[in-house]
């Protein structure tokens, strides 16, 4: 029972033979009356489903929108190391999933995640200490290898990375062009996950089919992450010096190399092709695209092919090149009307030559790099899964930690670092309650205009300051995930919901009080993000 | 930002709280959200005064009370003049900051209690008046009151209020007194509802604000639909959220950003079952 509580306000006597009642009506427990009572039940976004790293993002931003970007930012990173990186060069797929779509417009997760992923860069992550005695050998410093050397440091374990390229990064570094990634942000990134993660880096250290054997002895488990490290060429062309792959060229401008020639016909419609194509055009070259299906077929993301065409990128669609001459100096191109077979591509009408100092084939990746198979080795990353995006590769490492640390016996086999988003529902757009929002439209980075940003390397969005950060925040629904906003608490006409704003824990600071709660199910229907649901009251 | 509601700072409203948990209000009510505002708005320099209606029961049987503010409940027909009463002695002890808010149903505002509001708002006494309108003597058994709109049943009105008697016009009734502050509002629209009781606790002279509050039982609505409705009321113009200007006019505040029709606001309630269509069509006639 609670305690009688008496009313302050009315001083004994002053009302001397009038009834006064000055007990809180407290005493009476009319949370006997309901039949059904209020719970929080946290859902999964559609984001979070759409992500291949499983971010909880709804959660994640919520701890930003409360004004604790430490907090968010370690939440964030338990399940993305690289979040400067992906807030840059990720495609977004949480952002295609996003429930706003339906009320006005995404909201800018990207942007966002680059927000922390920023300020991650000045707060390296919490060190971590080596206690375990088995050592763990990485081949592949790209973004699956530094993720999966994450999650296992992380697990106290002794990791050695081994790169054959100068620095680490793998794709990162050699192919994503500096306009996208500045070298700047991703050394600070991959800087301080080997300082906090004590990751042991070996660069230009190329591992053979005679260096596995070797290794297998030395370390207990060995992931393999080497990526694919060159552009595949169309059978039919020759093979001649002046056609190269993206990869090849590339890693060339990535190293600073000096690139001969001043005509370039890349072929291909993926980002490996518009990199390629706009990185040589910001050195001055004259660089033309050819893809055999239409624009909107391209395999590139959009907001990519939307920029290059803004530089006036010249994009030749349905048009495939037969044949290729080698001349005194020079290419000749023989150019052909694409035309489909059988869902395949192949050669139409002729339609004109061309000439090119080079020629870049962008139609795909493969590596040339093979082991002994072991039962210590798991594969990862592209090598193991194919090309795809930053994220895909972030999420392959970690599913390749998991592997290592089941089998050693660490993670129970059910038990998993990848959450098991299938325990919980999904929320849809129609499970929230948006009474109470107003159609804003997304704050966009700053873009530098395409006139000026074509001619260098410069990066060509801007982080957004705190002040867009603050305005963007606001947009997110945070869907199935408790913020704590206090709506609920807002609405409860029975002051029967408590918010504990000292509590730390955003799902544990709305208190239902089961003792006067009539179950009117208001809150329930006025949780703008779906979590609180009402289930039978025994 | 504190007492400035926004959706995505609600929390940041005071946690102050003058009403208590347990009072015996009916699940959902939206007369109990209402005053729980109010008072949060007011604060706990607050006499309230109150004549019968469903608050003089939610407010508690003796001993116990739900207003840790001090509450005068008064008969019937002079809760206006006794918080007169109140406001002057207040003023006689020189405690001028205190707020008088008077409260009261629509039985006590729209039919009984009248005269006495009407003497109050020509003395231009100094306090809130406050009518939250349930649209029926809720808690005496649903009878009609002349704030019940045409169409709707009541227990006296079984096949529903006959058209003819539409819902009086009190903010033209109280309009007419050249009251300091008048407005309309509704919890459901929450930033208006702390918007206008702020500037009403702000001004002086009689204020008069004409609060729409879902009763779950008397609109046979379910409980979780008390907000969603009343919201609605708003949305199809059937309860236009207005303020007077300082030119005396009532202009709207918050035009609905998803109208609806009539019709969907009524078939949200089972009260309004039995109106016939051509009323419908007729009342949407009228708002629109």
């Amino acid at each position: 029972m609670t305690e009688l509580k008496y009313v302050k306000a009315i001083k004994d006597g002053d009302f001397r033979g009038l009834p006064i009642s000055r007990a809180s009506t407290a005493v009476n427990m009319t949370g006997s009356w309901k039949f059904f009572r209020p719970h929080l039940v946290s859902k999964n976004s559609p984001c979070r489903e759409a992500c291949p790293l499983q971010i909880p993002i709804a959660a994640y931003l919520g701890r930003l929108a409360e004004g604790k970007p430490s907090a968010a930012l370690a939440l964030l990173r338990e399940f993305n190391p690289m979040p400067a990186v992906t807030g840059r060069v990720c495609p977004n797929f949480c952002q295609n999933a996003c429930n706003r779509m339906e009320f006005d417009e995404a909201v800018s997760v990207g942007e966002l995640e680059r927000y922390l992923g920023d300020l991650g860069l000045e707060q390296a992550p919490d060190p971590v200490t080596v206690n375990r005695t088995e050592k763990i050998a990485i081949i592949g410093a790209g973004p699956a290898g530094l993720s999966a050397a994450t999650f296992l440091a992380r697990r106290g374990f002794k990791i050695t990375l081994f790169e054959q390229a100068p620095a680490a990064g793998g794709l990162l570094r050699y192919a994503i062009p500096a306009y996208r990634l500045p070298r700047a942000i991703l050394n600070r990134e991959i800087d301080n996950l080997l300082k906090s993660y004590q990751i042991d880096l070996k660069c230009e250290c190329r591992i053979g089919p005679d260096e596995t054997s070797q290794l297998a002895t030395e370390y207990s488990r060995i992931i393999w992450a080497p990526g694919l490290q060159s552009s595949r060429l169309p059978a039919a062309w020759p093979r001649l010096p002046l056609i190269k792959g993206a990869l090849e060229v590339l890693s060339a401008i990535s190293r600073g190399a000096d690139i001969n020639g001043q005509r370039f016909l890349v072929v291909g419609g993926g980002n490996a092709a518009l990199d390629t194509a706009r990185s040589l055009r910001r050195l001055g070259k004259e660089v033309e695209i050819i893809y055999r299906r239409t624009l909107a077929e391209m395999p590139a993301y959009a907001a990519e092919i939307k920029q290059a065409l803004a530089e006036g990128l010249v994009i030749h669609t349905e048009e495939v090149i037969e044949n290729v001459k080698p001349l005194t100096t020079g290419l000749q191109l023989f150019i052909h009307k694409s035309r489909k077979i059988n869902e395949q591509i192949g050669a139409g009408e002729f339609l004109r030559t061309a000439t090119a100092d080079c020629l870049i084939a962008a139609i795909g990746q493969e590596s040339d790099l093979r082991f002994n198979e072991h039962n210590n080795f798991i594969t990862a990353g592209d090598f193991a899964h194919g090309a795809a995006s930053v994220a895909e590769a972030l999420a392959s490492g970690r599913r390749a930690a998991e592997t290592v640390l089941q089998q050693l016996g660490i993670l129970p086999v059910p038990e998993n670092i990848t959450p098991d988003l299938k325990s919980k529902s999904r929320i849809e757009y129609k499970q929230l309650q948006l009474d109470y929002y107003a159609k804003k439209p997304a704050v966009k980075m700053a873009e530098l205009d395409s006139l000026s940003r074509k001619e260098n390397f410069s990066e060509i969005h801007q982080t957004l300051s705190s002040e867009q950060m603050q305005i963007e925040i606001e947009r997110c629904f945070h869907c199935g995930s408790c913020t704590a906003c206090g709506i609920c608490w807002f609405f409860c006409p029975d002051v029967a919901i408590a918010l504990d704003r000292e509590e730390s824990d955003l799902e544990s600071r709305v208190l239902f009080d089961y003792d006067h709660c009539k179950g009117c199910g208001q809150c329930a229907a006025i949780c703008p993000r779906g979590v609180i649901e009402m289930e039978e009251d025994n | 930002m504190e007492n400035d509601f926004s959706a995505a700072h609600a929390w940041q409203i005071t946690s102050a709280e003058h009403m208590e948990c347990g009072h015996m209000a009916c699940p959902g009510c939206g007369a109990s959200l209402s005053m729980r505002h109010t008072l949060k708005i007011l604060g706990a320099q607050t006499v309230v005064v109150m004549p019968a209606c469903c608050w003089a029961i939610i407010a508690g049987g003796q001993p116990t009370t739900a207003l840790s503010v001090p509450l005068l409940h008064t008969p019937f027909a002079v809760a206006a003049a006794a918080a007169s009463g109140v406001r002057r002695a207040l003023t006689a002890q020189g405690k001028k900051d205190v707020q008088v808010l008077c409260w009261a149903g629509d039985g006590g505002t729209f039919d009984i209690g009248l005269q006495g509001i009407s003497g109050a708002a020509e003395r231009h006494e100094d306090m809130i008046y406050i009518c939250y309108d349930n649209e029926a003597y809720m808690n005496t058994g649903i009878q009609q009151s002349s704030a019940t709109p045409h169409g709707a049943w009541t227990t006296t009105t079984p096949g529903g209020k006959e058209f003819q008697y539409a819902k009086k016009d009190i903010l033209a009734i109280i309009k007419a007194h050249n009251p300091s502050y008048l407005a309309s509002a509704t919890i459901a629209y929450p930033e208006d509802f702390y918007a206008k009781l702020n500037r009403a606790k702000a001004a002086s002279g009689f204020r008069f604000i004409h609060l729409l509050a879902a009763c779950p039982s008397g609109w046979k609505i379910d409980s979780q639909d008390a907000l969603k409705v009343t919201r609605m009321a708003v949305d199809s113009g059937v309860f236009p959220l207005l303020e007077m200007d300082d030119k005396g006019r009532l202009q709207q505040t918050c035009k609905p950003e998803n109208p609806i029709s009539v019709k969907t606001y009524l078939q949200a309630q089972g009260r309004f079952k039995l109106m016939p269509e051509n009323e419908i069509a007729a009342w949407q006639q009228e708002i629109s």
